[in-house]
């Protein structure tokens, strides 16, 4: 092996170089001594070292975070006491999240890793990490541990190095390398806790290295490991305390499951050991679970601290009890990147470096002010049992409802945040709250809502069964084109009704059937249910309407509507309904498609007494429907549409002469009616012209639910002017054939890049002379050898040791 | 439909003959022989359901000359009974021919027909009945999603004259119906106009153009506003309007007043020659 260790002038910090895959006569191998089939041993000896441990003490809250959108990007130290502030900052471009164990900061950085003095910032020493993934570190006592894996070979699993050293010197107190598959480890009262293979927990004394426990899990995940002040917890979506009588199976252990699984985005209780946490922007931490695991009372189930579960999905917090009820929800005005779940609450740190308290009981938050630093990604540490840092404002702003919170959220534009205000609306829609009802017309009504969530809407709305009046009140919207108003979600509405029984709707439903904004595809689901609501009062206009259309050329391509209205004269007409059905037929001035229709409603009587049986006459065998809308189905569509799709196309090429592309989207249901428009690039005119046509438009019926169809039309000028502008849809065209119209040209001097000539430099470290000019002016207390010289370019081979 | 061909019966017919050439011919004795030589309402009834479509387009042309008590349940019932497009269409522009209230009911429900086609017959039959009512019809006419039929409603509108329904214009308008112009060309007071000023710019220049049109030609509009509207237009100064100008010129509206024909020839005048950029909308 090769070590180097230095001292760096008048600082502390030592250099311990651990050209850790260069290695050479290390200890065995760990997963030599597991093989698969072996079954957990120890945990008995283990499970009496944590018990007679004393409890750590309280860690205070501490935050360590990696900035975003600054160049150059650097690491920053804030104090949450009194308020947040920034304790020291240094440049330094952060290869995984940092993370703050007890004095030290560690980082992984160009290659190295950087451990730091927390009050200070300035360099301890460095490891160099060659061509290795940092996973994660934990510290106990004096001694910090670390775990890297090798970059894979794509022939040979990549090996994993333990390595554990003092934390304030540097000083190796061990090192293990393993073929198997090591994670981020967790330590107390003396022990390294290392998942192994997804499967189980090695057990290190973490002075030693040497090995106390092996467990391994029968019948689950073992994807983290963690430790707090009083237990060690591992597992994947459900959480385990290690105890006394654990012997691999679920059975023996105390479990909690949070239950992300069935959150947007599935978050694990924690996250998985196996995955380096990103220092820049990503998902990761955005959406996650917060809580804090407590052991339950001896044979108890455990539960969180404050029994709260706290969901992040970017900007909304959700908040759950014990028993997965969702207590409160709020939406922040930031993204939040990480959070602890304190005794009080949720403390939240977001991206713009601001911090907030939300109070367990009810959500209210007190904002803790911030850094002023857009943040990436942040590790927060501290005791659950902390009260979070005093609020500058004296009262927190109040709590919404449960009800107000979902609506704020759902009612929310960001269009990437869809999953989660699905979320929202379903528990919206399982409140019983009347008003429940009005919210949820209200955000389908809404024009930023996307389809994708109008269809968790529709979802939501047949569901309800209170507060119906507004659905039967929401039947009075109608399409104006001077007041810009859409008409009632018909499509949605009608069946939810019908569903619920809401008799009220009737006289509404009857409107609607009898105006002609109401689309010709929807017609027939309000039709349907003025059938199913209605009694005896609806006959006549039923008959009128049959009667008035019979010969129109308005149903000449879609009878389903009169059909239906024909049901329901045989249904609510009482005696006289057949012949007056047949009437309408006998002298001849029906269309064809209807009559024959009529001929089999009325086949079945023949004969017979009328009733609710001529209502359900078997209609003539048809085909079976397929599964789903295909996107050929959706392509006929829009092609049989084509010309007035370009009348309005074409003036809005008028007013946007760069249009080339138009996508619409929409919910489409299965008898083929569609509703939930959404026009992108979004032009009040072209909605105005398309809406309407867009409406009315049938598509293929399937068999399957509701589904939201995207599709595109793209626009070709053409170049002569008097001819007509070409108009494809272009729905089954994968996304790469519409990047592919536009492919840049290649430059022709470039060479390609398999042709490159530069070398591959090696990676080595070096020590970097101290020098103060090097300091960023921001910093507080930076460390000089942090920030690179200016001929410091990368691909320059560089020596170690070179002289300060 | 199948619509059966038969032999029109000769009495009926040759009746029929007399009565449309009496209808063409003037005087109050020719009219008062042909109500007298008119059809009854059961023999046009029975034509009705001939099934044969002339001889029922040729009843329903009747019974819209027929403004007498029953024509318009007649052709009420005709329509509701459910009829091919254009028997309908015919149907109730026949009603409006009679321009009877007791058509209004019916109208009221086929202003809501699912064809553009029918509506837009319903609404012209309205049209020329007085009252609130119609007037609302109207103007629900112009929140249609057809677009043939809120021009169709906006024209109703200027030739109805009423000049309460100038706001709802304006809106229809500005939201981009441009028979709006023309309708309140016919409407507009001097108030109306100065607001109508507002939209040159911001609408077509060919959408404001027949609004101005009807505004000079109008007799009971004060010189000074015609004036104004001469001057506005001048502003804008395209070539585009510059024919307008010599056209209205040409036309005689400014025949009885030699300022507003000097303004009208100053005007075209002072403009160049020379094409509208970005073709005929306003700068």
């Amino acid at each position: 092996m090769i070590a180097q260790l230095a001292e760096l002038g008048h600082r502390r910090a030592l250099l311990a170089c651990a050209a850790l895959l260069a290695c050479s006569g290390g200890p065995p191998a760990l997963d030599a001594r597991h093989a698969i089939g072996e079954s957990t041993r120890g945990a008995a000896t283990v499970s009496a070292r944590l018990a007679a441990a004393p409890p750590d003490a309280p860690v205070p809250l501490g935050l360590v975070a990696t900035t975003a959108s600054s160049s150059p990007p650097e690491l920053v130290r804030i104090a949450l006491a009194p308020t947040p502030s920034v304790r020291w900052r240094r440049r330094l471009s952060a290869d995984a999240r940092p993370e703050l164990l007890g004095d030290a900061v560690v980082v992984p950085s160009a290659g190295k890793l950087l451990v730091l003095d927390d009050a200070t910032g300035q360099t301890r020493f460095e490891l160099a990490l060659p061509g290795a993934l940092y996973l994660g570190a934990a510290r106990h006592g004096a001694t910090l541990a670390v775990v890297v894996r090798e970059a894979a070979d794509g022939k040979q699993p990549p090996r994993s190095h333990v390595l554990a050293f003092d934390a304030h010197t540097g000083a190796r107190r061990f090192r293990h390398d393993s073929d198997a598959e090591l994670g981020r480890p967790a330590a107390r009262a003396g022990m390294l806790f290392l998942p192994w293979q997804r499967q189980g927990l090695i057990v290190l004394d973490l002075q030693t290295g040497r090995e106390l426990s092996f467990l391994r899990s029968q019948d689950d995940v073992i994807d983290f490991v963690s430790a707090d002040d009083d237990d060690v917890w591992f597992g994947h979506r459900t959480l385990y305390a290690l105890s006394r009588g654990y012997d691999g199976t679920r059975a023996t252990a105390q479990a909690l499951g949070p239950a992300g699984e069935r959150l947007p985005g599935r978050p694990a209780a924690f996250d998985s050991a196996f995955s380096a946490r990103p220092a820049v922007p990503s998902a990761h931490g955005r959406i996650a679970l917060h809580f804090d695991p407590e052991r339950g009372p001896s044979g108890a189930a455990p539960s969180a601290l404050a029994d709260r579960v706290y969901f992040v999905f970017y900007r909304y917090v959700f908040a759950f009890d014990g028993a997965g009820v969702l207590r409160w929800a709020r939406s922040l005005p930031h993204d939040v990147i990480t959070a602890r779940a304190l005794r009080s609450g949720l403390l939240a740190v977001s991206d713009d470096g601001s911090l907030a308290a939300l109070a367990a009981a009810d959500g209210a938050v007190s904002a803790l002010g911030g850094v002023g630093l857009p943040l990436a990604a942040a590790s927060l540490v501290g005791s659950a049992g902390l009260a979070p840092p005093p609020s500058p404002a004296a009262v927190p702003a109040d709590a919404p409802s449960l009800r107000l919170g979902l609506l704020e959220v759902a009612l929310d534009i960001d269009q990437r945040l869809v999953p989660a205000r699905a979320l929202a609306t379903t528990a919206l829609a399982a409140l019983p709250d009347p008003e429940a009802t009005r919210d949820l017309l209200e955000l389908y009504a809404r024009s930023t809502t996307p389809p994708e969530l109008s269809r968790v809407v529709a979802d939501a709305l047949r569901t309800r069964r209170t507060g119906l009046e507004h659905a039967v009140d929401a039947l009075l919207a109608r399409y104006d084109f001077l007041e810009q108003t859409r008409p009632a979600p018909l499509a949605v509405l009608a069946p939810a009704l019908v569903e619920a029984g809401e008799r009220r709707a009737v006289p509404r439903l009857l409107e609607r059937m009898l105006d002609h904004e109401t689309p010709l595809a929807v017609l027939p689901s309000v039709v349907r249910a003025v059938v199913e609501l209605g009694d005896t009062s609806v006959a006549p206009p039923l008959l009128a309407f049959v009667r008035l259309y019979r010969n129109d050329s308005s149903f000449s391509e879609a009878p389903d509507a009169l059909i239906e209205a024909a049901r329901g004269v045989l249904r609510h007409g009482g005696a006289a309904a057949p012949a007056q059905l047949a009437a309408l037929t006998s002298d001849g001035r029906a269309r064809p498609e209807l009559t024959s229709a009529l001929a089999t409603l009325l086949a079945p009587q023949a004969g017979g007494p009328p009733s609710e049986a001529v209502a359900v006459a078997a209609p003539p065998a048809t085909p079976p429907l397929p599964r789903t809308l295909s996107r050929a189905d959706v392509r006929a569509t829009f092609q049989t549409h084509e010309a007035e799709l370009r009348a309005c196309l074409q003036a809005e090429l008028e007013r946007d002469p760069k249009l080339t592309q138009l996508r619409v989207s929409f919910v489409a249901e299965a008898d083929g009616s569609a509703h939930a428009f959404q026009i992108t690039p979004a032009s009040a005119p072209l909605g105005d012209c398309l809406y309407p046509k867009l409406a009315g438009y049938r598509f293929a019926r399937f068999s399957g639910g509701r589904r939201v169809v995207r599709h595109t039309l793209a626009l070709t000028r053409p170049a002569d002017p008097a001819q007509a502008l070409r108009v494809e849809s272009d729905a089954e065209a994968p996304w790469w054939s519409r990047a592919a119209k536009t492919l840049r040209k290649a430059d022709p001097l470039s060479s390609p890049w398999w042709q490159s000539a530069l070398p591959i430099a090696p990676l080595v470290t070096r020590e970097r002379p101290p020098a103060a000019a090097s300091t960023p002016p921001a910093s507080s207390t930076p460390s000089a050898s942090s920030t690179p010289p200016a001929d410091d370019t990368w691909w320059v081979p560089t020596t170690p040791n070179p002289k300060p | 439909m199948v619509l059966r061909v038969t032999r029109l019966p000769h009495a009926l017919a040759a009746r029929v003959l007399v009565l449309a050439l009496l209808l063409g011919a003037p005087g109050g004795a020719r009219a008062a022989e042909a109500k007298a030589r008119m059809p009854s309402l059961a023999q046009l009834q029975t034509e009705l359901s001939s099934g044969d479509e002339a001889r029922v387009m040729r009843a329903l042309t009747l019974l819209g000359k027929r403004k007498q008590a029953g024509s318009v349940g007649v052709l009420t019932a005709f329509v509701q009974a459910g009829q091919p497009d254009a028997l309908a269409d015919r149907a109730v522009a026949a009603l409006g021919e009679l321009a009877s209230p007791l058509a209004l009911p019916a109208l009221t429900e086929l202003v809501r027909h699912r064809r553009p086609e029918a509506r837009i017959a319903a609404l012209s039959a309205v049209a020329v009945l007085p009252g609130e009512a119609p007037l609302g019809l109207l103007v629900a006419g112009l929140r249609d999603s057809d677009p043939v039929v809120r021009g169709a409603s906006a024209r109703l509108l200027g030739e109805r004259g009423d000049r309460s329904a100038i706001d709802v214009l304006f809106l229809a308008l500005e939201r981009g119906v441009p028979e709006a112009a023309p309708a309140l060309g016919l409407l507009g007071d001097a108030a109306a106009v100065t607001r109508l000023h507002g939209f040159l710019g911001r609408v077509a220049l060919q959408t404001m153009l027949p609004g101005y049109e009807r505004l000079l030609a109008r007799a009971d509009l004060d010189e000074a506003v015609k004036l104004e509207i001469v001057a506005r237009l001048g502003e804008v100064a395209v070539v585009t309007v510059k024919r307008f100008l010599e056209r209205e010129l040409a036309a005689g509206v400014a025949a009885r007043s030699p300022r507003l024909a000097h303004a009208l020839r100053e005007t075209a005048k002072r403009i160049e020659e020379r094409p509208t950029p970005g073709g005929a909308a306003a700068p």
